[in-house]
């Protein structure tokens, strides 16, 4: 059930009977600009840890075990051009407690305090958790280059995105434009944020609709003209082909490539796409993971995944510096071998039982009700099920071969441990 | 089969232990589509030395062969046991602790063949020379991308401080050249020795019909013969009683950006067995909350004097044998943090009986979240430890967690606290060079 509460702020709710938790959650979508990414990122951080009730994390936590240890959290996300600020409450349903209270009303007052009551004061955000948030987002991004998993991917970004290009930072921000940010305009920002954003919210398990929608329904939500937030086939930018190689002290090297993928969103293409990464790269029955690691044992990941929003295929491989070659060699035969149609129908309907088998599963997850359906809604059209498995099923070799040919190598970024020093 | 019902939670966990010693549990969960099965042996890589069945004398295999046996048992004459999952619509995937090594699959159908496929491939190993060393390569680069993984060894390096003669000190997958030593005879000698169905378990959660499953199962065993057994005798180095074998400090560094710190408290103390053993593990899970949790006076204090910041975490780690606690957190004040930290830790019987209101709030934040795992097909299965707390399951806690008092946790406190347990483990950041 999916209805309107405000122009622009909608409400899903999504009757599931096999969880013992109930799941809310609170979706600001706005197509945010580079510098607009790092502020919803501290907002995410600061709204998590206090409001004008619960003036400290202690505060927050405690509220948070009366409601049976439920669990809150703020997250950003990006899809495309949409970044995704979003507020998110589970808690376990009164059904399996020994409580008279009401847990969900006092969830769904928990999350409206943390939204519309920031702890602050003159327009502006209490000055030492503004200044301490700040300092920790700093460090958490900083501290990400340590994982050099995700530094290699947070490079390889930069490398593919202009930057001008929104994509070029992550949805988390950059340590540069976080620290640049006075507290009196991220506060004015947040009350853009809570007037002009569209608004997606998702309620999800054992409830009663009614009763959420009357509950939600209370909140000091606004009117608001959002249309411009949502998903498009975006068009294919030209790009030239971009290598970089970094020397670091590291024990394992990092090769990372980025390559042009097909953009159509759900249409004939977009399945083949699908099929297409699963036997590439996708999963453990894939041709990188059998002839990379298995076959060569050169490596012990070597895997693709696909951003279909952006058109992009990334393929991630943890090696010895001097086998990058020979590497590179294996995986480009591999797609080549994948545009000749160099794969059995054995493979083909192997990889199409895993594909299934991973969909139907996930609905065993609560979290991925929620999610799905936001990619519907962001998306504006709906796909069952039943559909989405027959149109795997419906995939040919030849759509496969067809998507293996638009795939197109664009950049290749090289975290090399060469200049290693024996400690 | 033994049948038990947990009312308040709506489920029925069935059990046997078949002639043959295996013990299975079947959980079926209403209105899930999945079907999770994992089948685990009490063998981890800290079972290096031991009394090989039928010998009377101890061995002592390479480091990291528990984890080495874990890969190539997928490896079979003429196929894959990945491949044939996949063939059946399933995942697959294995891991490997300090003292247990699962095999697991999940699928939506073919469930029979499913299990057939796992409890085949874990109970019939075939190794050859060539794969033996093939797979040499594919684990190096797995220990390659560990060692450049500074969290991975701050962990690594308390627990070589804690116990630098026990075992559990060597990294689970061992070092390159220690795999190098790997022979197939060695795997096969590790099979034998720990792959016995009495001293394995079998744990099916999801959409199944308990009885026939059973059936399947039981059919599957009476087709094979196990030989006559002997639970493993496995040597583990004596250590001091008194913790006078630990060491105190060291200090590592890396290319990190911030200093990383970690803290140790080795368990001198005796943990009880089998349920017992559970309450004692709970007991310090609230203990900890209680003092370190994040709506604790402690944790805040710690906060917001920026002696820690978000990545603060702390742990409690109880396995066959050994048991320690660690809390670990990026700071720019290693020194600050270890003197808090013992601070927190030597007040504890002075801070405990303040928390009245405290400890009940958090006995309903446990119970919030065991709910939450029961959500999940595969916590319900993985949290499982088989006969190191008598087959105690999730919906066994909550009993435990409701008889709890205070007191309790004073108790714990005062006889798992002591100041001589304590390590620090630190990693900084290496001079930068331009």
């Amino acid at each position: 059930m999916r209805i309107q509460i405000k122009q622009g702020v909608a409400l899903t709710v999504i009757p599931v009977s096999q969880f013992k938790n109930t799941q809310i959650s609170v979706h600001f979508l706005e197509n945010a600009s580079k510098l607009k990414t790092s502020y919803r990122s501290l907002l995410a951080n600061i709204l998590e840890t206090s409001s004008k009730k619960y003036v400290t994390q202690i505060l927050v936590s405690r509220a948070l075990s009366q409601l049976y240890g439920a669990g809150f959290g703020t997250t950003v996300m990006r899809k495309q051009n949409i970044h995704d600020l979003t507020f998110s409450l589970s808690l376990p349903n009164d059904h399996y407690l020994d409580s008279s209270e009401d847990l969900l009303s006092e969830g769904i007052q928990f999350l409206q305090e943390m939204i519309f009551n920031p702890l602050a004061k003159d327009d502006c955000f209490h000055e030492q958790t503004f200044q301490r948030q700040q300092a920790n987002l700093i460090a958490y991004i900083n501290a990400l280059q340590d994982d050099k998993q995700s530094y290699a991917a947070l490079q390889l970004q930069k490398l593919v995105f202009n930057e001008d290009e929104v994509q070029s930072v992550p949805a988390f921000g950059d340590a540069k434009s976080l620290a640049e940010i006075k507290n009196h305009d991220l506060f004015d920002y947040y009350q853009l944020v809570l007037a002009h954003d569209r608004v997606e919210i998702y309620v999800v398990g054992d409830v009663n609709a009614n009763q959420v929608v009357n509950e939600i329904n209370q909140w000091p939500f606004v009117d608001r003209s959002a249309n411009s937030v949502e998903l498009t086939n975006s068009e294919k930018k030209e790009r030239s082909f971009q290598a970089r190689t970094e020397n670091q002290d590291v024990v394992q090297a990092k090769l990372d490539l980025a390559y042009q993928f097909p953009t159509d969103f759900r249409n004939d293409n977009y399945y083949a796409g699908i099929v297409f990464n699963a036997l590439f790269g996708g999963s453990p029955l894939s041709k990188l993971f059998i002839n990379v690691r298995e076959r060569a044992s050169l490596a012990y990941y070597a895997n693709s995944s696909v951003d279909i929003f952006n058109g992009l295929m990334v393929v991630q491989a943890g090696i010895n510096s001097q086998d990058k070659e020979q590497v590179l060699t294996i995986i480009a035969k591999q797609l080549t071998d994948m545009q000749a149609g160099d794969f059995t129908d054995e493979q083909l309907v192997q990889i199409k039982k895993g594909l299934i088998s991973n969909y139907v599963s996930s609905l065993d997850l609560e979290r991925v009700y929620a999610s799905r359906e936001l990619t519907n809604d962001l998306v504006g059209s709906q796909i069952s099920a039943e559909e989405w498995i027959d149109q795997i099923q419906k995939v040919s070799r030849e759509s496969i071969m067809k998507v293996a040919k638009q795939v197109e190598l664009q950049a290749v970024y090289f975290l090399s441990s060469e200049v290693k020093t024996h400690a | 089969m033994h049948k038990q019902t947990y009312k308040q939670f709506g489920e029925s966990l069935y059990t046997e232990t078949l002639d043959n010693g295996l013990t299975v549990n079947i959980l079926p969960k209403q209105g899930f589509r999945k079907t999770y099965a994992i089948f685990t042996t009490n063998f981890g890589s800290i079972d290096r030395t031991f009394i090989p069945q039928g010998k009377q004398t101890h061995v002592t295999q390479p480091g990291g062969i528990a984890h080495f046996l874990e890969h190539k048992m997928f490896d079979k004459k003429g196929y894959d046991a990945f491949d044939l999952f996949g063939k059946y619509g399933a995942d697959s995937n294995a891991f490997t602790s300090f003292t247990r090594t699962s095999y697991l699959f999940s699928a939506t159908q073919n469930i029979k063949e499913n299990l057939d496929i796992l409890l085949n491939f874990v109970q019939e190993p075939y190794f050859t020379k060539q794969s033996v060393e093939k797979e040499k390569g594919i684990i190096g680069q797995e220990i390659q991308m560990y060692d450049d993984d500074p969290d991975w060894k701050l962990y690594m390096g308390i627990l070589n401080n804690l116990y630098p003669k026990h075992p559990v000190h060597i990294d689970i997958a061992g070092t390159v050249s220690s795999i190098a030593k790997i022979t197939a005879d060695d795997l096969y000698l590790a099979h034998k020795t720990f792959y016995h169905p009495a001293n394995m378990d079998l744990f099916i959660v999801g959409n199944v019909d308990p009885n026939k499953t059973l059936e399947w199962v039981i059919q599957n065993q009476n087709e094979k013969a196990f030989p006559k057994f002997e639970l493993p005798k496995v040597q583990l180095p004596p250590e001091d009683p008194n913790g006078k074998d630990i060491i105190k400090r060291q200090v590592a560094k890396m290319a990190v950006n911030r200093p990383k710190s970690i803290i140790g408290l080795k368990g001198l103390d005796q943990v009880p067995d089998g349920r017992a053993g559970l309450a004692y593990k709970l007991k310090v899970n609230l203990l900890l909350y209680l003092l370190f949790g994040d709506s604790s006076q402690e944790y805040l204090n710690l906060y917001d004097s920026g002696v820690v910041d978000d990545t603060f975490s702390y742990e409690f780690d109880l396995a066959r044998s050994f048991h320690y606690v660690s809390f670990s957190s990026d700071t720019d004040h290693p020194d600050q943090f270890n003197e808090q930290i013992e601070k927190i830790l030597a007040n504890a019987q002075q801070i405990l009986p303040k928390l009245k209101a405290q400890f009940e709030l958090a006995k309903k934040e446990m119970m919030g979240r065991l709910l939450s795992r029961m959500d999940s097909i595969e916590s319900i299965a993985n949290g499982y430890e088989g006969q190191l707390f008598d087959q105690a399951t999730i919906f066994d806690q909550e009993m435990i967690y409701e008889k709890l008092t205070l007191a309790d946790l004073e108790q714990v406190a005062a006889s798992l606290f002591k100041p001589e347990s304590l390590s620090t483990f630190e990693i900084m950041p290496m001079e930068v060079k331009s």
